[in-house]
């Protein structure tokens, strides 16, 4: 049965701050290395973004796991569980996409080949929660 | 992750992993689908539950299990499907 979701709420919230703590102790780590002149600031620019990718990432990952209120009837729980699954599939490939660009590609091929990968998550997600809905919806 | 791993070797619980894939079922649904007996399904279901890849939800008198895969044990579950891990351990045990 669905458990007292504080703990699993609790968790979700730990795992958050802790992705958002790389991703800032990265910033500073890669700016302060940039300021004692360690790295140029092309370098601080992609290792940033890689970080950033990457955390994101491991948040998408994750999504089918997070909590959710308890679904009311069959229809919900299928809907819900569909949705989940195609968004944390979607936005886990875009955002390791976005690592990979920031990585090798040269820099305005990242720039742009990075947002349309989110772009196209998005679009996806949207698109198949509208069609699931309605194919559901007129059965 | 250990729990993951050895709830991913049994293939009656990968079996149910993928029946769960298409939609939410009911546990008398799903036991419907293997030839073993409700105890032995249920000891299954707690195996997957305790590692965190499906989730019981009570709507009205039935409980309906959900899939809660990430993508990392999603792409596990299809590696093991496409490679059959597992799957002689079936066979035999359906021979005998």
């Amino acid at each position: 049965m669905s458990e007292n979701p504080n703990p699993r709420i609790r968790q979700e919230i730990f795992f958050a701050l802790k992705l958002a703590t790389v991703m800032i102790g990265a910033a500073l780590l890669l700016t302060l290395a940039h300021r004692q002149g360690w790295i140029d600031g092309e370098m601080v620019v992609r290792a940033n973004n890689i970080v950033l990718g990457l955390a994101l990432a491991a948040f998408s990952n994750v999504i089918p796991k997070m909590y959710g209120p308890p679904p009311r009837n069959l229809y919900q729980a299928t809907l819900a569980q569909a949705v989940r699954r195609v968004n944390s599939w979607a936005m886990t490939l875009a955002f390791l996409v976005w690592a990979a660009l920031w990585a090798f590609a040269p820099r305005d091929i990242a720039l742009i080949g990075s947002m349309v990968a989110v772009g196209a998550s998005i679009v996806i997600t949207l698109g198949y929660t509208i069609w699931k809905a309605k194919s559901a919806s007129g059965r | 992750m250990n729990s993951v791993f050895k709830a991913l070797a049994d293939p009656t619980r990968r079996k149910v992993l993928e029946l769960l894939r298409q939609r939410p079922m009911t546990a008398g649904e799903l036991s419907d689908h293997f030839p073993v007996s409700r105890p032995t399904m249920s000891a299954h279901f707690a195996v997957l539950r305790e590692a965190d890849l499906i989730e019981a939800n009570k709507i009205g008198t039935t409980i309906l299990y959900q899939l809660k895969l990430s993508v990392l044990e999603d792409a596990l579950l299809g590696f093991t499907q496409l490679f059959g891990i597992g799957a002689e351990q079936t066979r035999e045990g359906a021979d005998e």
